[in-house]
């Protein structure tokens, strides 16, 4: 042990500078010895912990000398010195210099905004207390081919009582009409169980949260507000606590406003209402609702989903007497819970979007970093002779190294700061809602942190670039002054380095460009499916009526009437019609149908279909084509037969090859509808969720006005749809002062012109996809920069030897073939490489490539071939130059 | 001067001393507190030495010694800064009582 202690100790004091002479050096390790012989008796940790600072108080020694005792001048002057070398060697090149800070600044600016929306959205917890113990309750049916069923009431109670959740709460959102404050405004809100408060953790500013008594039937009207909704529609009014609101013409007492950092499951949600549940619910069907509980400690999601499993499993006895169990439903539709951790559920798929940009913008990064590595590695192949003189004349090896370093690292910190003011404009425009409709964009800010990050990042390039351009130039120093410096440059290994990184560069930006082309792709397809509506010059708005004043159907609907009939007066709309869910706008109700003189269980088995209820101008207005028989006429408000319209899904599914039309269905569970509906028209398909829908979603659309069913909720909140000779927007206004003329208390919500839904609904794959394109298109140039740069310092470095071999008559060709024929090995690696990668990394981009197989032969043979044309081209510009020049003139130099 | 250059010059005060012998008596007259590893404190002589306040001088014949020992002594310059340092801490003893912030114990 102890001869170890000494070697080591000895060994590293040779390192030591001149300035300390053997007197010195054996001075040191004597009083090392004698220190270590005296730390013999500790025990083990103590004689580790030791030696561990002895070595780093050795370190410190060596390092000190070799730059204040040896040079006898201080750090900081050296690096002052050395700074104002670099960066007049910078002036010297001003296009050079530019070209590098701008390559710089794009690469770390979009590095930047990809990593800041990165660690916003996906590295950081939610914003509540323990997040990670927050879970999403959900349930699938996988025979009904249902992924997301949601919660209902019954299981929600039975839940409530598994000990691996500690709390639970029950909520859905929904829009009400507030009146009183300011104009009558819809505003969105969330229906709760007063234990989502503990559940969360809310913060309340004023006041309090609901009692557990306030969520009993019964208990009087109380409202929390939202920080955002008291500082807008109240003005921060500080006598708000007490005050009444008129919420759809019923008083509500406000008991409390919550925190400003108070994060409610919709976002959007302006205040919140207690939701009151029967208790000891008898129904376990109707998910109409959602739920998030809290993990008992130490309990994982797996544990949670099982006990839910067990609970869903004993249903037909926990809900005896349940009319919907005798039919069977639950047990065919195999329901099972699908909880997932609460961060899943709210970023959903935005994680792989942004991790792919990141990777994206990253590739960039390495491809500039390595044409900066080059670029100095070049310069200081060209200073070699200047290196080995200060060398000669006794300059440190160190100092010489900062000295290299100093020039990258002044580009990469310069270039940083620009890619700040990028980053942060790009942040900007990201949080006044630009493309993604990303979770939290939002939120997402340039923080110190980051930029600290994005500046020592760029740092540690330019450190990096330079010390591979100093390696080179401190190697060979005699044979440099020997010979002078022309042929000497020509070491086998230097080149190998250089088409390797070349390889690398060719790789990255083959697989970023077939990675854009992809999504390219994808947008384009989206944009060109055709939805099964015609969205243009078509205005959607919604309009909630007030329960206080609408208490009836009959008022409900005669309300409607006289709005379609006063919307359809208004200058430049025609053909104004309604429905319960626009496509495209979130599921609507699903469910399970009976048909008529077929048996229930085989029926069942085929799943749910998509109920929408619609006025009988919808069709027509939504311009979605009738295949056969007819839609909806205003007679079939007063006909005794109940008519009913199926799209082509529904048909193929349930019907096959039969005529559907004349035939009689119901749907099961739905309340409003009873008794059998005949089937009247088959119209087209049309989107539900979202624009890409392999095998279209079944739907079933009946009347929603008529004398048929009383108390049903569908007519309260309506969307409806009218066509327009000009742009929608314009008639909104007008569409406002019809709604006010019938009812004053009314508000018109979410006007929105049909195509801008459509759009939304495109927007993630086309916002990705530019993205995308923006950055294979750098990375490609970047990586042509980098291959020219490469095949012209080779062809310079070696146009000795070239025009030696043409003097002796060697032929034009073959020297450029020589010359480029190694990058072009390189390339062709790379790019082989590049299409390995995507093919490997192609499971990544399948949730956003639509339309077309991530591996797309066709689509990778064309990057390919794209990339290695252009690195040709790149390849040969310089290697032509140098075959044309005049060999003897080329020897004399 | 910083807390140990001050320890190490007050250690050779009494005569030369070899490097280890000042970092033992810097530890035993600190408590403890100050334990310069050997490379910290060889990096303070080396700095004082550099300044001329110590300077090498031949080990002493009668003692029986490590060939390899390297002895210290202290230059009239380094009395000297031995007693301006030990008059500027003086004064900020006497500072400090008169600010009543600090109380000797007599």
């Amino acid at each position: 042990m102890t001869d170890f202690r000494r070697s080591w100790f000895a060994r590293a004091v040779r390192l030591l500078p001149g300035s300390f002479d053997n007197d010195d050096r054996s001075a040191l390790v004597e009083m090392f010895d004698a220190r270590a012989a005296g730390a013999r008796d500790r025990n083990a940790a103590a004689r580790v912990w030791f030696i561990v600072r002895e070595a780093v108080g050795l370190i410190g020694l060596i390092m000190l000398a070799h730059f204040t005792l040896h040079r006898r001048m201080r750090l900081a002057d050296h690096a002052r010195r050395e700074i104002r070398h670099a960066t007049r060697r910078l002036r010297r090149t001003p296009l050079l210099s530019a070209s590098a800070v701008a390559m710089m600044a794009l690469s770390i600016g979009g590095a930047t905004v990809a990593f800041a929306l990165l660690n916003r959205i996906v590295l950081s917890p939610l914003p509540y207390f323990e997040s990670d113990r927050l879970i999403y309750l959900d349930h699938d049916a996988p025979a009904a081919g249902v992924t997301s069923l949601g919660l209902s009431i019954g299981l929600f109670q039975q839940y409530q009582t598994l000990p691996s959740l500690e709390s639970a709460a029950l909520y859905y959102s929904g829009v009400q009409t507030m009146t009183g404050r300011g104009d009558a405004a819809q505003l969105p809100f969330l229906h709760t169980t007063p234990s989502l408060g503990a559940v969360l953790r809310l913060p309340v500013a004023q006041g309090r949260w609901f009692t557990e008594a306030e969520g009993q039937i019964g208990a009087a009207d109380v409202v929390v507000l939202t920080d955002t909704l008291w500082r807008g529609r109240f003005n921060a009014d500080a006598a708000v606590l007490g005050s009444i609101v008129q919420l759809d013409g019923r008083p509500h007492a406000v008991v409390g406003v919550l925190g400003r950092d108070a994060a409610l499951p919709h976002a959007a949600a302006e205040f919140v209402l207690p939701l009151r549940l029967p208790p000891n619910y008898r129904r376990a069907a109707g998910f109409n609702y959602e739920g998030i509980a809290r993990l008992a400690a130490g309990v994982s999601l797996e544990i949670a989903r099982r006990q839910q499993d067990a609970v869903i499993a004993e249903i037909p006895n926990r809900f005896a007497g349940d009319p919907e169990l005798s039919q069977g439903l639950l047990a065919e539709f195999r329901i099972r819970s699908t909880a997932k951790l609460l961060k899943d559920h709210v970023l959903g798929t935005a994680p792989r979007t942004l991790w792919l940009i990141f990777a994206a913008t990253a590739i960039v990064l390495a491809i500039a970093a390595a044409n900066l590595a080059t670029l100095f590695v070049v310069r200081a192949d060209g200073r070699r002779a200047e290196a080995a003189l200060r060398r000669a004349l006794g300059a440190h090896p160190l100092v010489d190294a900062i000295g290299a370093a100093a020039e990258p690292a002044l580009v990469c910190a310069t270039g940083a700061a620009l890619g700040l003011l990028i980053a942060g404009a790009g942040l900007r425009a990201l949080r006044n809602g630009g493309g993604l409709d990303l979770p939290l964009q939002a939120d997402t800010r340039l923080t110190v942190l980051i930029a600290g990050l994005a500046m020592a990042t760029a740092i540690v390039i330019g450190v990096a670039a330079g010390l591979a351009g100093w390696r080179r130039g401190s190697r060979d120093l005699v044979p440099m002054l020997d010979a002078g410096t022309r042929l000497a440059g020509n070491s086998l290994g230097r080149g190998r380095l250089r088409q390797l990184v070349t390889g690398v560069q060719v790789a990255l930006a083959t697989l970023l460009l077939i990675a854009a082309s992809l999504l390219i792709q994808s947008a384009r397809h989206l944009r060109q499916t055709d939805p099964g509506f015609h969205a243009a010059n078509t205005l959607t708005f919604r309009v909630a009526l007030p329960r206080g004043s609408y208490r009836t159907r009959a008022s409900a609907e005669a309300f409607h009437q006289r709005l379609l009939e006063a919307v359809d007066g208004v200058p430049g709309t025609s053909l104004a019609s309604l429905t319960t869910t626009l496509p495209l706008d979130g599921e609507g109700i699903g469910n399970p149908v009976e048909i008529s003189g077929r048996p229930t269980a085989v029926v069942n088995a085929l799943g749910i279909v998509r109920l929408r209820r619609v006025s009988d101008g919808y069709f027509r207005a939504m311009k979605i084509p009738v295949r056969r028989g007819r839609t909806f006429e205003p007679s079939d408000a007063t006909n005794v037969l109940q008519a009913a319209v199926i799209n082509e899904a529904m048909a193929a599914r349930y019907f096959g090859g039969d005529d559907p039309i004349g035939r009689q269905l119901r749907p099961a569970n739905a309340s409003d509808v009873d008794g059998w509906l005949t089937i009247v028209g088959l119209v087209g398909n049309n989107v539900t969720y979202g624009l890409y829908e392999p095998v279209p979603i079944p739907q079933l659309f009946v009347p929603l006005l008529g004398p048929v069913r009383t108390d049903v909720p569908a007519v309260f909140t309506a969307t409806y749809v009218v066509n327009t000779s000009i742009d929608p927007m314009l008639a909104v206004n007008d569409v406002r002062r019809a709604v006010a003329s019938i009812d004053p208390s009314v508000a018109v919500a979410r006007p929105e012109a049909l195509s801008s839904l459509v759009e939304r609904a495109q927007a993630r794959v086309r916002t990705s996809a530019a993205i995308l394109a923006l950055t294979a298109v750098t990375a490609v140039v970047l990586g042509l920069i980098g291959v020219y740069a490469v095949v012209a310092h080779t062809v310079t470095e070696r146009s000795a030897e070239i025009s030696v071999r043409m003097a002796f008559g060697a032929d034009a060709g073959r020297v450029v073939l020589a010359v480029a024929g190694r990058s072009g090995f390189a390339i062709l690696g790379g790019c082989a490489l590049g299409v390995v990668a995507a093919a490997g990394l192609s499971t990544a981009l399948t949730t956003m490539v639509v339309g077309i197989s991530a591996t797309d032969a066709l689509t990778y043979g064309l990057s390919a071939t794209a990339v290695i044309t252009l690195c040709l081209l790149a390849c040969w510009v310089p290697a032509r130059r140098v075959a044309r020049l005049d060999p003897a003139s080329v020897l004399r130099r | 001067m910083t807390e140990l250059a001050l320890h190490v010059l007050l250690a050779i005060g009494d005569g030369a001393a070899h490097g280890y012998a000042i970092g033992k008596d810097v530890e035993d007259r600190s408590g403890g507190r100050l334990d310069p590893t050997t490379g910290a404190l060889y990096q303070v002589l080396k700095r004082l030495q550099h300044d001329q306040l110590i300077k090498p001088v031949a080990a002493p014949v009668d003692a029986q010694v490590d060939p390899r020992r390297k002895y210290f002594a202290l230059t009239e310059a380094g009395r000297g800064a031995v007693a301006a340092e030990i008059t500027r801490l003086h004064d900020v003893v006497q500072l400090a009582e008169r600010r009543r912030l600090f109380t000797p114990v007599r």
